[in-house]
Parts: C-alpha cells; sequence; structure tokens
C-alpha cells in the first residue's frame, strides 16, 4: 500500500468541502423558502427584471403537471437552439479554429448532453467546436442544466412540506439557482481559477517556438470560467479534450483540489438543504451519511485498486507512488484519485486521468458510483435519487417488519412507488438494451484494440455513463458514429428526464395529501439503524441490477489491482 | 406582479426570454467580464499572464510553463547520436507528441491488462536506457508510460536523475553539475503537503542549455 504521508491533503480538502456544503445547504435552504439573504439586494432587480421579461409572475404556485411542461419546454427551446448554433457555427463569428458545422448526428449529441447535465463528448473540442459555440451555446447549457436539476431537487422537497398540491413556481427557483447560487459561486471560483495560473483570455490561441521542432499552437480561451460552472454546476465536458488532466485546464495540484472543492459543494449540501426545509435536522443527518460512506467507501477501494497493478510486474517499473500510467505528474495518486471518485459520484465526469488505463478494480469502483447515481450524485437530480432510494427503502423495510410505509408524516403508496420503481428498473434498461444491441450488430470499432473484456467495459462504460447523466469516458471506443451519436443521445434523454420527471411527480403527489402525525408504526428515519439499512438497501439492488454485467467486463479482464 | 397578464403569456415566451436572459448573464458578462479583469488578477500570483503562461526561452524560442514539449529521440529514426535531443531531459511519453491542437490523443490509453501496454513500456524502458538503472529510483514509471493529456510538462524528479548518465555522455558535462542542476529544478506546490514532487522538462532543458553555452563553468 501507498505511503500515508501523501494523503493528509485530500482529507482536509474533504473535510473543507462538506464544511463549504453545509453552509451552502443552509444558504440555499433560505433562498428557496423565501426567506431574506445577502444577496437580496443586489439580485432582485435582476431578477423581477427577467420575470418581466417572461411575462409570468413568480408568486403563482405550480402543480407537478404544469412544473414539469415549463420544465420540458424551457430545456427543449435550449437544446434547439444550441443544436442550431452547432450546425452552423461554421459560418457563425469568433470562429478562429476555422471548425465546420457540426454534422446533424453530432450536433444532436453534444446539445442533448450538454443540456443533460452529462457533457459527454464526443467531439473534440480543439479541432470541433467554436470558441463562439462554447461560450454562447455550451457555458449557458452549463449554467441551464445545473439549475434545471437544483429546481427539480428543490420541488420535490417542497412536496414533504406542502398540503396543496402546489411544488413552487419553476422559473422562480430556475432564476434564483442561477443567480443565487450559480453564477456568484462560480464567478468566485473562476478567479481562484485565474489566480492559480487557468488561462483566462479572449485570445484563441497563443503560437510559441518550442526548443523541439517547429511551432507549437496552444488553444486558449476563457478556460478560467468554463472550468467554475463545470466543476460546481457537476457538468464535466472538458473545454479541452483531455479535460481536466490538461494542464491548461488543471495546470496544478491546487487547481485540482479547488475543483474537487467546486464539485462536491452542491451535491453534498443537498441533505443540509433538506433538512432545513422540511424543518427537521435530524432527517438530513441519515443521507448525508449513508451518502457520505458510500463515497469515501469508493475513495478508498480507488486508492487500493490503484496502487499496484500486478500485469505490468513483468516490465520490472516501479510502482512505489502507486499505479500512474494515464496520470499527470504534478498531482499525487490520492489527489488524482479524490478527483476521479468525486467526479465520478457526483456524476460530474470530468477526468484527471485516463479512465481506460485504471485498473479493472477501479473501473468497477467508478461504474459503481454511476450505477448508483446517488452518492450524492449531481447537482439536485442526485439528491432526488438519494430520496427514491430512501422511499423504496422504507416501504420495503416497512413490509419487513409489518409497518406503514410513511416518510416525515407523508404516506408512501402505490403512485410513489411506481415512479421509483421505473426511475430504478429504467437505468440498467438505458444501459444494457443499447450495450447488447452493440455486440449483437458489431457496432464498435476501438483504437488501441484491446482485450475483448476491456472493449465489453468500454460499451459498458459509454451507455452507463450517458444513462447516468455523468459523462466520462474510457477513451479508445470510436463514437463519433451515427449509431452512438443517436443512441447516445436517447440514452441520455431518458436517464435524465425520467428521474426528474418522477422527481415532481412523487413530489406533487405527496404535497396533494395531509401531514398524519407519527404513529407507533412509523419507521424512525432519523436513527442509524435506518441509515445502515439505506446503505445496504442501495448497495444489494444496485448489485443485483449490475453483477452480472460486472463478471462480464472489468472481473473478466484479469488481476484487479492492490497491494 | 402581473396576475392578470398572466393566462396570455404565449408558452414558448418565458422559455426565450430566460434563454436570452441567460445568453446576457452567463455567456456574455461573465466570461467576457472574467477575461477582462484576469489580467490583474492574474498578475498577483502568476507574472506570465492568463493567456497561456508563456515565457521566452534561448535563442529566440519560447515556450508556456503549462505545456511540455515533445522533447524526445524515442521515436528517432537511426543512430541516438544524430538525435537533436540526445544531450537533453526527455519528457513524458504522448500519444500527440504534445501537439496541442491533436488534444483527442490523450484519450486512447492501453488497457490495464492489454499486452500491447507491456511492449509499449518496454519499448521505452529501452530506449531511455533506464533497464540498467541502479540507483535507488529503480525505473520511474513516468519517463517510461503514457500521460492523461499527453500534455503533461513534468517528470518526477527520479524521472530526470535516471537521464544524466546519457545527458553526462553527450553533453560531456559532469553528472555532478547535472545532478545539481535538477535538483535546483524540484518543484512542487508551495503549499505544504499538497502535490506531488515534480520536474518541469523544458524548465529544466532550458537551464540546461545556459549553463553549457555559459563558459566556465562545470
Amino acid at each position: 500500500m501507498l505511503g500515508l504521508s501523501t494523503l493528509p491533503d485530500v482529507f482536509v480538502l474533504i473535510c473543507l468541502g462538506l464544511l463549504g456544503a453545509a453552509f451552502l445547504g443552509r444558504y440555499m435552504a433560505k433562498v428557496f423558502t423565501a426567506r431574506p439573504t445577502l444577496l437580496d439586494p443586489v439580485m432582485r432587480p435582476v431578477e423581477s427584471a427577467i420575470f418581466r421579461l417572461m411575462g409570468v409572475d413568480p408568486s403563482h404556485q405550480m402543480k407537478w403537471r404544469e412544473y414539469a411542461v415549463s420544465l420540458l419546454v424551457m430545456n427543449l427551446c435550449a437544446v434547439v437552439f444550441v443544436f442550431l448554433l452547432l450546425s452552423l457555427q461554421g459560418s457563425l463569428p469568433m470562429n478562429y479554429w476555422g471548425v465546420h458545422g457540426m454534422p446533424w448526428d453530432l450536433a444532436l449529441h453534444t446539445s442533448v448532453s450538454f443540456d443533460t447535465n452529462t457533457d459527454f463528448q464526443h467531439y473534440t473540442p480543439e479541432t470541433q467546436a467554436s470558441l463562439f459555440s462554447a461560450i454562447f451555446g455550451l457555458i449557458l447549457l452549463m449554467f441551464l442544466s445545473a439549475a434545471t436539476g437544483i429546481a427539480a431537487g428543490v420541488a420535490m422537497i417542497r412536496g414533504f412540506l406542502r398540503k396543496d398540491s402546489t411544488i413552487g413556481n419553476f422559473y422562480q427557483d430556475l432564476t434564483q439557482a442561477v443567480t443565487r447560487v450559480l453564477l456568484p459561486i462560480s464567478i468566485l471560483g473562476a478567479l481562484l481559477f485565474v489566480l492559480a495560473g487557468v488561462p483566462q483570455t479572449l485570445a484563441q490561441s497563443v503560437s510559441v517556438v518550442p526548443l523541439a521542432g517547429p511551432a507549437q499552437g496552444i488553444p486558449l480561451g476563457p478556460v478560467a470560467a468554463w472550468d467554475a460552472i463545470e466543476f460546481l454546476g457537476t457538468n464535466g465536458g472538458g473545454f479541452y479534450a483531455a479535460n481536466a488532466a490538461s494542464p491548461l485546464q488543471n495546470p496544478s495540484a491546487l487547481t485540482n483540489l479547488v475543483a474537487i472543492f467546486l464539485m462536491l459543494l452542491i451535491p453534498f449540501s443537498a441533505p443540509f438543504m433538506f433538512a432545513r426545509m422540511v424543518r427537521k435536522e435530524g432527517e438530513g443527518r441519515p443521507l448525508f451519511v449513508a451518502t457520505l460512506t458510500i463515497f469515501l467507501l469508493a475513495l478508498f477501494l480507488f486508492l487500493y485498486f490503484e496502487s499496484y497493478n500486478p500485469f505490468l510486474a513483468s516490465t520490472g517499473v516501479s510502482q512505489g507512488s502507486g499505479y500512474l500510467v494515464g496520470a499527470e505528474q504534478r498531482f499525487t495518486l490520492p489527489e488524482s484519485a479524490l478527483f476521479q471518485v468525486t467526479s465520478i459520484f457526483t456524476n460530474t465526469g470530468a477526468t484527471s486521468m485516463s479512465l481506460g488505463a485504471l485498473t479493472p478494480g477501479t473501473q468497477i469502483d467508478l461504474l459503481w458510483g454511476m450505477f448508483v447515481q446517488a452518492a450524492p450524485g449531481g447537482d439536485g437530480t442526485g439528491f432526488g435519487m438519494i430520496l427514491i432510494n430512501t422511499l423504496l427503502a422504507i416501504f420495503v423495510g416497512g413490509l419487513m417488519v409489518g409497518r406503514t410505509p410513511e416518510y416525515l408524516g407523508k404516506k408512501i403508496g402505490k403512485y410513489e412507488m411506481r415512479w421509483s420503481t421505473v426511475v430504478i428498473l429504467s437505468h440498467p434498461f438505458a444501459i444494457l438494451i443499447p450495450t447488447a444491441i452493440t455486440f449483437i450488430f458489431g457496432l464498435a470499432q476501438f483504437s488501441p484494440a484491446g482485450v475483448a473484456s476491456h472493449q465489453f467495459t468500454v460499451v459498458l462504460y459509454e451507455f452507463t455513463s450517458e444513462s447516468a447523466n455523468n459523462g466520462s469516458a474510457m477513451g479508445s471506443l470510436i463514437d463519433n458514429t451515427l449509431f452512438f451519436n443517436v443512441t447516445g443521445a436517447i440514452v441520455m434523454t431518458v436517464g435524465r428526464y425520467l428521474p426528474l420527471l418522477a422527481m415532481l411527480a412523487i413530489g406533487g403527489s405527496l404535497a396533494s395529501q395531509g401531514t398524519a402525525p407519527p404513529g407507533p408504526g412509523t419507521i424512525k428515519t432519523d436513527s442509524a439503524t435506518f441509515t445502515l439499512f439505506l446503505i445496504l438497501f442501495i448497495t444489494i439492488v444496485t448489485g443485483m441490477l449490475f453483477l452480472p454485467m460486472l463478471v462480464m467486463g472489468p472481473f473478466a479482464q484479469g488481476p484487479l489491482g492492490g497491494g | 406582479m402581473n396576475e392578470s397578464e398572466r393566462p396570455q403569456v404565449h408558452p414558448l415566451r418565458p422559455a426565450i426570454a430566460f434563454l436570452a436572459f441567460m445568453l446576457f448573464w452567463v455567456s456574455l458578462v461573465y466570461p467576457f467580464g472574467l477575461s477582462a479583469v484576469a489580467p490583474y488578477v492574474a498578475e498577483l500570483t502568476n507574472p506570465a499572464g492568463p493567456g497561456g503562461s508563456v515565457v521566452a526561452g534561448p535563442n529566440g524560442t519560447s515556450y508556456s510553463t503549462l505545456v511540455g514539449e515533445n522533447i524526445t529521440c524515442a521515436y528517432f529514426p537511426g543512430n541516438l547520436s544524430s538525435c537533436p535531443f540526445r544531450g537533453l531531459f526527455w519528457s513524458r511519453p504522448s500519444q500527440i507528441d504534445y501537439e496541442p491542437f491533436l488534444g483527442a490523443g490523450g484519450e486512447d490509453p492501453y488497457g490495464p491488462t492489454d499486452p500491447a501496454l507491456i511492449n509499449q513500456t518496454l519499448y521505452y524502458i529501452n530506449v531511455t536506457g533506464v533497464h540498467n538503472v541502479t540507483s535507488a529510483c529503480g525505473i520511474p514509471e513516468d519517463i517510461v508510460t503514457d500521460s492523461a493529456s499527453g500534455l503533461d510538462p513534468d517528470i518526477s524528479p527520479c524521472g530526470a536523475l535516471v537521464q544524466i548518465p546519457r545527458i553526462a555522455y553527450y553533453t560531456g558535462e559532469p553528472q555532478s553539475v547535472l545532478t545539481a542542476l535538477v535538483d535546483a529544478h524540484i518543484e512542487g506546490s508551495h503549499i505544504p503537503g499538497v502535490g506531488a514532487m515534480y520536474v518541469n522538462v523544458v524548465g529544466l532543458d532550458v537551464a540546461l542549455i545556459d549553463l553549457m553555452s555559459t563558459p566556465g563553468t562545470g
């Protein structure tokens, strides 16, 4: 195993991230229950201007169907807009790199990908997207998708508070997610990145005359601004193809830590926001502890499996600092590991390592995070998945001990269970059917070819990443093809909007019932027992759904790695 | 606000208005505003500026301190003694030869149990001449395997030290001078306990070229 001397900064950072999340959660609870906050005097005028422009009354409370329709229309408009932008970018301004308009399938995949908070990139940013597309299309979608997720999460939580069937006003939630949370923190984050040496310029590139050979062109742009919302919004699409491994996007150990902090912030703030909003401090704890336990376990396993690759032993290469093939020299293994676990488990999907080079055990670890989607998951949606898992756990737990399934005074009935089950089952469907089609019809090509079990893992990873709205990739699959672009767009849409609809439907259903006082038959959900039960429930359900696929993929590749 | 107006609003109006609002704030004000203030902010900590951190090298060259260069003879056709970089520290292997506009190359690694990984590693061990290293460093992983980005500007301190015999042979500089040079270029983050120790290859090579062009040293 590794020397422990390189671990402390990683744990200090996790603590800082969680502390930040606790503060942010309380702040967000104030914002979304219309209590006064510090930013009111600055943001009120901006918000009322946009409400006037939209022609909506922010105090109008929506039922879930109206909320959902508004959400879908908004996102559909955004996808169409960015699709057109990417298709026409060849003749739009700021096309310094001389890129062409994207073919329709690639433009479809890219616009859906950034709209669904997946940010899976089948295009190469350096050669296939203009600066104009990046700024006016993709940055816009990165803010919009994160705000959409936050809005849906907040709306679902309101279901536990209300009795009049309403779950809030979508436009107000969306606007405030941008003006009160995403934009202010992004500005601070971007300034930190600039201080730490990340490029931030409107110059398209700079050319240098290196010691080695002819001129070297270095693509540039508003990288710091991009970085901040990429990580804060759990988006994860890189300004460069190498994403956070690129020394331009993530130039030092310090920027790496800032990035991790930003990724931890909103997903881990949700349980704190939830506890404040439902006014039961104890109820956030089991959700937070369960999430954090799965997360820390994953980090530990990552460090273990990545500490040594027995397969490479025959070459005599020293692996004293861990198995670092496909890692960058400026980060220690624990720093690379924390980045990667945070990025995958928050469904950000940014990469600071080559995922295809990771040991098989580490690949299992990361796939697990995307199967669960809730440890802690993406902005807003991750918490929705935690709540859906909690409802299922309460229902199953209730059946096991013969108690009435209710949560925070609301009965969990057939309607909630139907939506929850559909969400949980849609994930394997969206992953496994396209994976099977790929191999039955031999639609995948790989470069480098690799062994068969690795090929299976790469395709499994591709669709898992898309269905979980993660966006990371294992690389060797040649994925900019008609099949992978169109199938991917469908998988991402299902993986995004089905859970979002379920969150709103469940919130709406809970909001339509009165609150019953806890009786003797109510499961105590703020207890340690329930926390443990929740962790085991999530683990067992995920294992039952996905273990066979892991056996065919990473488990079959050979030694898993580690000591 | 305008309760009476609400029902008459076209269903697409809020969406289109919100997109316009976003275009203004997050696509115009946010990235452009930051770009305007970035030079002044960067001045506090990064004298090379937010434009890619380009600095001047020897003989009219220039380089970015952020990005590595393709300084290697690993794929040089012919004899090592005619390779222009035989007397310089080499960068890590790169699938894209350190060409940033070919960014995708960072994404095609060999799998962890791919026989091709062994072959590539053995090739690099052989060509860098580190197969018979006897120092405590062993065979440093970084100089014989790919980075994640293909642009990694750094190698480990060991990765630099094990190259010294070759460089001493081709440049005639004593090994003790080269070791001192490497030691002087070992960097880390300035915060204790954060980041790995590394050597910036281009920076080290620039210093080596300076050293050799200064008469009377060594």
